[in-house]
């Protein structure tokens, strides 16, 4: 039981007004972010990160999981309220939520979804709790040639590669990965794509290209979405937030049953809280005795991928600490917030910065427990937020973003990168191109080159040391069957038909 | 939309021919055998070409995938003052960097937020300037006060 007494010594570290302040400010611009049409866990983390430059490692990984976690929380409410998901994760609330509003329900389908994603936050964080430590030993078996093989597994699986029409999602993983490129190469010494300018010499920052694609594009789209708000007012009766304990309680079985499930989809790269709820969704329809009342109101379509939604953060966790690898866009983001703290994600990092990691665990749980009261008896309070913040958002974003960059290096140039990064977002962002996948080529290109160098310099230029060596096997075998599976299913599909 | 995504994989293209040249000069292979700095760029680049390309041609022809959700675009969101507001605001954007330097970042930046909420979010000048007066103070304080954030200050902070 090392793994409480760590645990403890976690919540030792962090029962400090300083922490738990950021810890609240984090949740609470999370929930908020959730909530809001368009924005998110990633464009908020992408957002805020650069204000957590000069913090305590601690508060900032408070304030940056907290985000996380309020994001899972908050895509609910207007989902609940307006049947308009606040992130993607949060679609299928809609299926049961708005109905319940309609019914008149709306302040029992708030907090049945947050005590749901209450259990199920809980439950992922107790798996991340028990995992990490058999999964560090596992990982410390791993050298360059198996980071090799992980990384592309990382990227094939989490990119969107395996979709149905994977081609846009390829031609963003290589720009990313192109991006990654540009800068001094660190063997050669010598410059790649910097074609005469002397600031691209340190390369372009993955923080640069976040902010700009995901933050100053979500301005220019916020500016053709003008979603009605007011349809918010006067929805929610403050009496109605506080049912029946037994009424909470009926679908226990089912936010267990589906936290389980979310935690270990989360733990797998690329599966994500989006899949997660549209397959916590089918099984508990699936296994309900009145499958006939899913989509009209059922309280189990609610519970169950809201728990489901929430455990995937413990589960998302567990490869980055260990692995060092995102399972997903947010994660990928976490992982550069990591290493711009200083911190370096890996089955080395509970050696050198464990008490920081395990004081970030305990924060989980604390800022579970905070979300669980903000989001029943505040909830009033944030539907007014998102009724009026919404006109203002759009200038305090790109006011965020102007100073956020140019504190990174103190660089105009930066800013300037990162206006031209956001006005491609935007275009990207229209023609459907998928965003995450390009900031993850970012992120896992220069470790990916750097783990396919190590390999050959440790094989003498032997390429077949990726596949003598067994993990590292297994893992380029499980890449290539996810990325073909998707083609193979076609022509299968195609042959039956014909 | 539509009229726009010609133009947008064009401009593509051209930007993945240019690293493409540039990847081809650098060396795919080191002199001890092992792989060159170009090893990762070219592939990457002859790649994107090859994808970008297709795309290209993909919308020359007409068969994009993003057509069905342009289209509805086109009827729905982006209209002209949708796009006046966007291009107002991209550069009052590029004003407020210059000014940075000489009016200091927080106030450009105050100024900037009060000039879009009146002219793109058309919300009244008493609010305005209110919100906008309200987030200067905000960033002064988290971004000179508690961050000591080295910013430009001009004339002013």
């Amino acid at each position: 039981m090392q793994e409480l007494q760590l645990l403890i010594s976690g919540f030792a570290a962090i029962m400090q007004p300083a922490a738990i302040f950021w810890c609240f400010i984090g949740i609470t611009l999370g929930t908020l972010a959730g909530a809001l049409p368009g924005l998110g866990s990633v464009t908020a983390i992408a957002i805020l990160l650069p204000i957590t430059f000069g913090m305590d490692p601690v508060h900032a990984l408070l304030l940056l999981t907290g985000i996380y976690q309020g994001a899972m929380y908050g895509g609910r409410i207007s989902s609940i309220l307006l049947n308009i998901p606040g992130d993607a994760p949060a679609v299928v609330s809609t299926f049961d939520g708005y109905p319940l509003t309609k019914q008149g329900k709306a302040g029992y389908a708030l907090t049945l979804s947050a005590l749901a994603s209450f259990i199920g936050g809980i439950i992922g964080i107790i798996g991340l709790v028990f995992l990490t430590q058999p999964v560090t030993k596992l990982a410390l078996m791993f050298g360059a040639p198996e980071y090799f093989a992980l990384m592309l597994l990382a990227l094939i699986a989490t990119s969107g590669l395996t979709e149905k029409k994977p081609f846009k999602s390829i031609i963003m993983v290589l720009i990313g990965l192109m991006i990654s490129t540009i800068g001094v190469d660190i063997v050669s010494g010598t410059e790649r794509f910097t074609f005469g300018i002397l600031e691209l010499w340190s390369g372009i920052g993955f923080v640069v290209v976040a902010v700009g694609v995901f933050g100053l594009s979500e301005v220019f789209v916020r500016m053709e979405n003008q979603v009605d708000m007011e349809k918010l007012k006067s929805k929610i009766p403050f009496s109605e937030l506080f049912p029946k304990i037994s009424e909470m309680f009926k679908d226990f079985w089912t936010m267990l049953r589906s936290s389980i499930i979310g935690f270990i989809i989360g733990i797998l790269p690329g599966a994500g809280a989006t899949i997660t709820t549209f397959m916590v969704y089918d099984i508990e329809k699936k296994l309900s005795k009145k499958p006939e009342e899913f989509g009209k109101g059922a309280s189990k379509g609610l519970s169950g991928p809201e728990a489901a939604n929430n455990a995937t953060v413990g589960g998302a966790l567990i490869p980055l600490f260990t692995l060092g690898i995102p399972g997903s866009g947010t994660t990928a983001i976490l992982l550069g917030a990591f290493m711009m703290l200083g911190l370096q994600p890996g089955p080395r990092l509970f050696e050198t910065s464990g008490d920081i990691i395990w004081a970030t665990i305990a924060g989980l749980f604390v800022a579970n427990i905070l979300l669980l009261i903000l989001n029943t008896v505040f909830v009033p309070v944030f539907s007014i937020m998102i009724q009026k913040a919404d006109a203002y958002l759009g200038p305090i974003i790109a006011a965020l973003c102007i100073i956020g960059i140019y504190m990174l290096n103190n660089s105009m140039f930066d800013v300037g990168l990162m206006i031209l990064f956001g006005v491609i977002g935007y275009f990207f962002r229209k023609f459907n191109f998928p965003l995450a996948a390009m900031v993850l080529g970012v992120i896992l290109g220069p470790m990916l080159e750097e783990n396919f160098r190590q390999s050959l310099m440790m094989s003498s230029g032997d390429f077949s040391v990726f596949f003598t060596r067994p993990i590292a096997l297994v893992l380029i075998i499980i890449s290539f069957i996810i990325l073909f599976l998707p083609i193979f299913k076609n022509i299968i599909g195609r042959m039956r038909t014909n | 939309m539509k009229r726009i995504e010609p133009w947008f994989a064009s401009v593509m293209l051209l930007v993945i021919i240019a690293f493409s040249v540039r990847s081809l000069q650098y060396d795919f292979l080191s002199n001890d055998g092992l792989i060159g700095k170009g090893f990762f760029p070219t592939i990457f680049c002859i790649s994107l070409l090859v994808l970008v390309g297709f795309y290209t041609w993909k919308v020359f022809i007409g068969k994009s995938n993003s057509d069905s959700d342009t289209e509805k675009d086109l009827g729905n969101l982006i209209t002209k003052k949708v796009v006046s507001k966007q291009l107002v605001f991209l550069f009052s954007l590029i004003l407020c960097i210059i000014a940075m330097e000489f009016l200091g970042t927080i106030v450009s930046l105050g100024i900037f937020i009060v000039i879009m909420l009146k002219y793109v979010e058309s919300i009244s000048w008493l609010k305005s300037i209110s919100i906008g007066a309200g987030t200067t103070i905000c960033l002064f304080l988290i971004f000179i006060q508690w961050l000591n954030a080295t910013l430009p200050r001009g004339l002013f902070f």
